[in-house]
């Protein structure tokens, strides 16, 4: 079914101007990292830098912890994802195999540590670590990560394996295989698809996350690169050149990410998934 | 096979919310390692005092404004992409861009953008001869705001875009010509058959959204701070300031339970949508 042309005309307009307006700061971003710093502080700005530069990215990664940073995103991330995946999992299949009181009342309760305001939680969490000596550590982040994370991988999880067939499951039963030997050999290898969506989820929940680092880190070479991008921001200048120059690299695994597995990204983020 | 989850989520999401509750009757301050118990006074200082009840105002406000916009936009930009046309792919991929992006790379670059002296959006304005004077985007009190709010817009309309798209894709094409045989197109056709269609999930968009508006904190931590002044200071900055700022922990708890308490509200409108898809078994 073709619409009239003024019609097309009109909604082809429109479709590039939203993908403009999507698109035009993050190419904003990357124009700005490649122009000397005298060109940031000069009126009217050029949308082409006059001279074009990687002196951004080359002062980025001597002069700053920025690898540092990464290094800390990193480890923070894959230590959170594994253990919160296999919690998950665990959690998960069991929530939806078996049948036991509480049960309901477990997934209602994950559901609502899903939605509870960070604000709140980082409040106790930080006198808890503080007490434990846990702050400005990374382990204490991990453990705080997965107190976040957990929450929705299992209800994803959870969702995923519902949608699974129990009847392979039965039938390894009757051979006599015990509960994890089945969850380990026949329903994890079919739940691929859905182990990858939750882990992309908690990735990208852990690879943002501001608030908490914010506060339980305190010293420059334990900070992810969250809080070291912010930390270029001083109370007298800020450096903007160190800042787009970090935004453009850690923008790149993302965009990679989505590039990738845009179809589990988008699975492991919607409300549909949500809705269980 | 619950356990590992059960003692983690014990742990770290059952006892600091009672920590948190129980901070709420002391008066106590960050510096301090045990508290007075004072019963409700945090609260009643807080009910009583025009700050809270400011901040509370532009989290209203944020969160209403900030889900229209979002699920207009949202919804519109989702049936546009629905159409079939040349780079369709592309053109999704970077819709949905603003919302994959790391947030604070997205937020200090918006910073820069709305950069009073040099940023771009002013340095356009002055060629293009419409302002004279520089517009303190961030810095002024009357402008701080909208300014926040349309960045969060930006970065949250693909949310709904996405979720709305995926919907749209399973409406059958037959149904649109059906309609077209009888005469209905164009805003009939979505009157009729697009939104009774994408309803559902449209709520449920809508509520989580809601939800989500509601408690966040990072990304006018970062753009504004709360300032100039307390023109941005909705209610979870505000409770990250009373506790982490002014070190007051009884209060910030206090403020940190009231927004849970309104988050639990419209929590309970979620489940509510749940039961009756019976969804939660």
């Amino acid at each position: 079914m073709k619409a009239r042309l003024p019609v097309r005309i009109f909604c082809g307009l429109a479709t590039i101007l939203f993908s403009l307006i999507a698109l035009l700061p993050i190419l904003w971003m990357l124009l700005s990292s490649l122009r000397p710093v005298s060109e940031f502080f000069k009126m009217p700005q050029t949308v082409l830098p006059d001279i074009w530069t990687f002196e951004n990215y080359v002062n980025l990664f001597k002069k700053t912890n920025f690898t540092t940073w990464v290094g800390n995103s990193l480890l923070v991330s894959v230590g959170t994802v594994g253990i919160c995946i296999l919690a998950a999992t665990l959690a998960a299949y069991s929530l939806s195999r078996f049948s036991y009181p509480g049960r309901k009342a477990f997934v209602i309760f994950s559901m609502i540590g899903y939605m509870m305001p960070a604000v709140l939680i980082v409040i106790p969490v930080y006198l808890i670590f503080a007490q434990l000596r846990l702050v400005n550590t990374l382990l204490g982040l991990i453990i705080s990560y997965i107190a976040l994370t957990l929450p929705y991988s299992i209800w994803l999880l959870r969702a995923f394996f519902k949608s699974l067939p129990i009847s392979i499951e039965e039938s390894a039963t009757m051979d006599g295989a015990g509960t994890l030997v089945i969850l380990f050999r026949i329903v994890l290898p079919i739940s691929l698809p859905g182990i990858i969506s939750t882990s992309i989820y908690a990735f990208s929940y852990v690879w943002n996350e501001y608030l908490f680092a914010a506060i339980l880190l305190s010293s420059d070479s334990m900070r992810t690169f969250p809080v070291g991008l912010k930390s270029f921001v001083n109370d007298l200048y800020i450096q903007w050149e160190y800042i787009m120059a970090g935004g453009i690299m850690v923008s790149i695994p993302a965009m990679i990410l989505f590039l990738v597995s845009q179809k589990q990204l988008i699975q492991g983020m919607s409300a549909g998934a949500v809705k269980g | 096979m619950l356990l590992p989850a059960l003692v983690l989520l014990l742990f770290l999401i059952v006892y600091p919310f009672v920590r948190t509750v129980e901070l709420s009757f002391m008066q106590q301050k960050m510096t301090q390692a045990t508290g007075k118990f004072i019963g409700f006074k945090n609260y009643s200082r807080l009910l009583g005092s025009s700050e809270f009840w400011t901040s509370f105002g532009l989290s209203v406000t944020w969160t209403v404004t900030n889900v229209i916009g979002q699920v207009v936009f949202g919804v519109i930009i989702s049936l546009l992409l629905n159409r079939t046309f040349f780079c369709r792919t592309i053109a999704r991929g970077v819709s949905l861009l603003p919302f994959f992006m790391p947030m604070v790379s997205m937020m200090l670059m918006w910073r820069w953008m709305f950069n009073e002296n040099y940023g771009i959006i002013n340095s356009l304005l002055y060629s293009l001869g419409i302002t004279k004077e520089p517009v303190g985007w961030l810095s002024t009190t009357a402008l701080a705001f909208p300014s926040v709010i349309l960045v969060s817009t930006w970065r949250y309309t693909p949310f709904v875009t996405m979720n709305i798209l995926s919907k749209l894709q399973t409406i059958p094409t037959e149904h649109y010509e059906a309609a077209a045989i009888d005469g209905a197109s164009g805003w009939k056709a979505f009157w009729h058959i697009t939104l009774p269609e994408i309803r559902d999930v449209l709520q449920i968009v809508i509520v989580l959204r809601v939800i989500f508006m509601f408690k966040k904190v990072d990304e006018v931590m970062i753009l504004t701070n709360g300032g100039p002044g307390t023109s941005t200071m909705i209610l979870p900055l505000y409770t990250y300031k009373n506790t982490f700022e002014s070190l007051q922990l009884g209060r910030g708890a206090a403020s940190a339970v009231l927004l849970m308490l309104f988050v639990f509200i419209l929590m309970v409108f979620y489940f509510r949508m749940f039961e009756k898809e019976d969804d939660v078994r």
